[in-house]
């Protein structure tokens, strides 16, 4: 187990080295003197000059790529471009936030799209299955921002129960942020459900077939136990994965969520940084996202070899 | 309640199965008593309906029913039995080992907890006495270093110990009826001959009553005290294991025995009968006797008319479904059994031609 | 015809991290160890181990589907190239073979026809209409009906997917086929005119047939010469006859001795074997048997390569106890006279 953790973590290593590369020749690639959108349209030769010897535009390539690489790995990641702040400690404050609500988004999708699965798969092709599948994929089939306008039209404007908003301040601590987290968390909810019920009916449909649920039924033991010692046990485990996947998914992934409740996350940031050419942001945007789904990943496998004992004892 | 006789008694069974066509009957009228402490061999090939059957006494049936008949287990008919009643028999009355025991292991659960779930569920024992009652039947199967497996999981074992494990597991509550399907099909001759050993020697000790169905003619002659014959979901001949051995009484059993190369057997001497044609798909079953197409022996009335399941000799119980055995019985009135055919060898076996057509020579072993 | 010299094959395993840091290389899988067979034209050499043994892989190097890390193997005297790109399309139709499941070794999308077509003109390089009337000498062959040209696997038996699968193989006349468990999925009373078609159509084509099954009665049924494999090494040579008689080697004697008879009377001896099958990757030194060894001799045993001794009957057996010896301890397991089954006496 642990050479598999050392394994999987040279992996995570590589993935890392990889993106950044890619990151980096791209800012490279993307049109536009660096030093002429940081200083403006009116700087003189001299002074865009000069500011390209400080900020080392002028070496090679590689060695660029190496000083930025350094920089990033100790927390230097420079200054914003549009707002002239740190990027540092701005990325992590939206990636809290992001976070929090990736969280609260899972604590509501994870047992409800669990237990709906599970009825599914042990009623398959019954009553029960089929409302669930078709409920779920009707959903499913809808953008976040028609479900998210549909939910605040229900929830905020006709039942008034939640805040349409969800512009929180930047820094407001979980406990102020949740009544104003539910609504786009729901909405992500609404997205997740499908997925995850699917794949929860499917592992249960399949494991129900195996020869070793014969035998645990041909020893007399309750149905209840057949389902939730042995049934579940087995069935549950690609749902774990996908679940751990999904935090990644959600980091990353609620672009469009946080920018139709207005709420102050990492995908916010993002199309921020794209609208303003704020390209040291968007690096490091960029940089923190796949780490995040990277390391969603890995806690994926870790999760499905911990409790695989034939991938734990190999 | 009548009183059937036997621990076991399936009376006149017919199942079906649900198909695109309709109901297609894999098991027809099918008979069997099995005594306390008998070892029955249900032997027959695939589509023969023998796992039907063992399903269906186990009252374990996907997409099947049984149209007719009644399965008697120590006085009770096991079909009629209210659903929730199954689970005081299942593991605890009737025990089942079936032919592939890593798929029927649980894969994320520890042995010594797979066995001690039973003991627990039927046997009322605590946690911790179940667990060292785990421990002592892993003991019992012979498993080297039991604490050890009772802590592993099933991957980590070979195929005859994740097996001993089944045994162990099947007869941890000591119940008077053992099913095996195929338990060792899939280990080597090695193994299932350690096996095979362990098994006759518990079922001896307990006076446990088994069917054992198989394919393998070997197997049965070597653990079964009565062996059954199914052929197409009918049972063609039931007899105790030496009579049927020394003389079947139906064409089927011949042709079965006849076409396994015995040990030390060389096809410069001895040519393997095999039975010409396949067995019928369900559904499409012959009128008359359903070996008919197939037997050598065939004449008018075996096409024309069904034979029934006939006494064959009362005192030791042989019945057989035939329309001739009496005359394959007397060896005489025109049915002259013929020794395998001998080859002749000519010099230079390359040149040997070949007379007859492959299938007409597949079935030379009786002459009328 | 065939000759297997000193043929290995092993597997390579990942490294782990202490092997990586003491810059060690990982142990093979030696599915195959140093094995050495001949067959001659016409002949059958059987090849018969359990689960482990290696017999496949040895079938697999011999076809060009496991590469092979060190021997030789010969065809008509020529050297094989070890992998099967590298094969010339010659040498691809003087050797055939047959898998255990015919399921699989079928085009489900193809007709019989189609199937059997494919050979001679990719091969053969014959017109259509020639391929055609040889595809109908072909299923007449293997003795079934014309008109299977035009069905589909679906629509077969396993039995006769088994004989379309052995008429694929006999399209090429092969000098040597290989059939590896090709009766092991089939009914019994399917199995015997499977046997029986090998035999019949090896007597017609004078191929060398080399097959290969864990079943030790089929083997010694249908085979001249057969060889007993254990953990990827030979471990006894014998001609069909000799082979029923002691000497055996240990393993061979275990074998025989496990294999339940179909005669309810016959008192058998029980050899049984304790422990399992050893590891290809650490196997054990000396006789790789000898950890389950009844007849463990001693220390030599665990220590030494045993010899190869030849009996006068020409059967040679690996092993270090003197023939003299194993026979003087071994009984006959095997009746050489077999009984008639079913005599009739009433």
């Amino acid at each position: 187990m642990t050479k598999y953790i050392i394994r999987r973590l040279g992996f995570l290593a590589l993935t890392l080295l990889l993106t950044s590369l890619i990151v980096f020749a791209v800012t490279q690639l993307l049109p536009g003197d660096v030093a002429r959108i940081v200083l403006g349209r009116e700087a003189g030769e001299e002074a865009l000059a000069a500011f390209r010897e400080t900020y080392g535009l002028n070496d090679p390539l590689p060695v660029q790529y190496v000083n930025w690489l350094g920089n990033f790995l100790s927390g230097n990641w420079g200054t914003s471009i549009s707002t002239r702040t740190d990027i540092f400690p701005t990325v992590m404050q939206r990636l809290r936030n992001s976070a929090m609500l990736a969280v609260v988004t899972l604590m509501i999708s994870v047992p409800l799209a669990v237990i709906l699965g599970v009825i599914a798969g042990l009623n398959e092709d019954k009553l029960a299955d089929n409302v669930i599948s078709i409920a779920s994929l009707a959903v499913v089939g809808l953008p976040e921002f028609v479900t998210g306008l549909v939910l605040i039209e229900l929830f905020a404007r006709r039942l008034d129960w939640l805040p349409a908003n969800s512009s929180i301040r930047v820094d407001a601590t979980f406990a102020e942020a949740l009544p104003m987290l539910i609504l786009p968390a729901l909405t992500a909810t609404l997205v997740l459900l499908a997925y995850i019920a699917r794949l929860t009916r499917a592992g249960v449909v399949e494991e129900l077939k195996r020869p070793y649920v014969r035998t645990a039924i041909l020893k007399g033991l309750p149905r209840r136990t057949v389902i939730v010692k042995h049934v579940l046990r087995n069935a549950l485990l690609p749902t774990i994965t996908v679940i751990a996947i999904s935090f990644g998914w959600l980091i990353s992934g609620l672009i469009v969520i946080e920018n139709v409740f207005n709420y102050p996350g990492i995908g916010r940031l993002l199309v921020f940084s794209i609208d303003r050419r704020d390209l040291p942001t968007l690096q490091a945007v960029t940089m923190i996202t796949v780490l995040g789904f990277a390391i969603a990943n890995l806690i994926a496998d870790l999760l499905y070899a911990a409790l695989n004992p034939r991938i734990r004892l190999d | 309640m009548e009183s059937k006789p036997g621990l076991l008694h399936v009376e006149d069974l017919t199942v079906a199965y649900h198909t695109g066509a309709g109901w297609l009957e894999a098991v027809r009228d099918f008979t069997l008593t099995i005594a306390p402490g008998q070892t029955y061999g249900l032997v027959g090939e695939s589509g023969s309906g023998k796992s039907t059957i063992a399903l269906t006494i186990m009252r374990y049936l996907r997409n099947g029913r049984s149209r007719q008949g009644a399965v008697w287990f120590n006085g009770r008919n096991l079909l009629t039995l209210p659903p929730h009643d199954m689970a005081h028999i299942w593991g605890k009355e009737i025990s089942f080992v079936p032919q592939d025991p890593l798929s029927a292991l649980n894969p994320s659960l520890r042995i010594g907890e797979q066995i001690a779930e039973v003991l627990r569920q039927h046997l009322h024992l605590d946690k911790k006495s179940a667990a060292a009652r785990a421990i002592a039947l892993l003991d019992m199967v012979r498993i080297p270093d039991p604490p050890r497996v009772a802590a592993s999981y099933p991957h980590q074992l070979s195929g005859g110990m994740q097996q001993r494990v089944m045994i162990a597991m099947a007869l941890s509550t000591e119940p008077p009826l053992l099913i095996l399907d195929e338990p060792t099909t899939n280990l080597d001759v090695t193994t299932q001959a350690a096996v095979l050993d362990l098994l006759r020697e518990l079922i001896a000790a307990r006076q446990t009553a088994v069917l054992y169905v198989t394919h393998n003619l070997g197997v049965v002659a070597q653990v079964c005290d009565r062996v059954a014959v199914l052929y197409a979901g009918e049972l063609v001949e039931d007899a105790p294991t030496h009579a049927l051995y020394r003389q079947p009484l139906h064409p089927y059993t011949q042709g079965l025995l006849d076409s396994v190369p015995q040990l030390g057997q060389h096809k410069a001497q001895i040519q393997l009968a095999a039975i010409p044609g396949q067995i019928p798909a369900l559904g499409q079953r012959p009128t008359g006797c359903v070996f008919a197409p197939r037997c050598p022996l065939a004449v008018e009335i075996c096409h024309a008319e069904r034979p029934f399941l006939d006494t064959a000799a009362a005192e030791n119980g042989r019945f057989v479904r035939c329309h001739r055995w009496p005359e394959i019985a007397a060896g005489e009135g025109g049915v002259k059994k013929e020794g395998r055919r001998e080859r002749k060898r000519e010099e230079g076996r390359g040149k040997r031609r070949r007379e007859e057509g492959g299938e007409r020579r597949d079935c030379c072993r009786w002459r009328i | 015809m065939l000759q297997v010299a000193d043929l290995s094959v092993y597997f390579a395993t990942r490294r782990s991290l202490a092997q990586m840091a003491r810059g060690q290389a990982a142990p093979p899988v030696k599915a195959v160890d140093g094995i050495n067979l001949e067959a001659a034209r016409q002949q059958t050499l059987g090849i018969v181990g359990e689960s482990g043994s290696g017999k496949t892989t040895l079938a697999r190097a011999i076809i060009g589907l496991a590469e092979r890390t060190a021997g030789d193997i010969r065809l008509l005297g020529l050297s094989l190239p070890p992998k099967l790109s590298r094969r010339h399309k010659d040498l691809l139709q003087q050797l055939q073979y047959v898998f255990q499941n015919p399921e699989e070794a079928l085009n489900p999308y193809l007709t019989v026809g189609e199937t059997l077509r494919r050979p001679f003109i990719t091969l053969a390089q014959h017109t259509r209409a020639e391929a055609d009337t040889a595809v109908q000498q072909l299923l007449t062959a293997v003795r079934l009906p014309a008109t299977y040209a035009q069905r589909l696997p679906s629509q077969l038996s396993g039995g006769e997917k088994q004989r379309v699968a052995i008429a694929r193989a006999f399209a090429t006349h092969p000098d040597l086929l290989i059939a590896d468990e090709a009766v092991s999925a089939l009914d019994v009373s399917v199995q015997a005119s499977i046997l029986n078609l090998l035999s019949e159509l090896q007597h017609e084509h004078h191929n060398t047939l080399l097959f290969i099954s864990h079943d030790l009665a089929v083997v010694g049924y249908l085979a001249d010469e057969i060889a007993v494999v254990y953990v990827g090494q030979l471990m006894e040579v014998a001609a069909a006859a000799a082979l029923f008689a002691p000497p055996y080697h240990p393993y061979t004697e275990a074998l025989l001795s496990s294999i339940p008879l179909a005669t309810p009377d016959a008192a058998q001896q029980q050899i049984r074997l304790q422990g399992d099958v050893p590891s290809q990757i650490n196997k054990p030194s000396g006789c790789p048997f000898h950890p389950r060894c009844p007849r463990y001799l001693g220390e030599i045993c665990a220590r030494e390569t045993p010899p190869w001794q030849t009996h006068a009957n020409g059967k040679r057996i690996f092993c270090h106890i003197p023939l003299s010896e194993l026979t003087r301890q071994q009984a006959q397991l095997i009746p050489l006279e077999t009984p008639e089954t079913g005599v009739n006496t009433l």
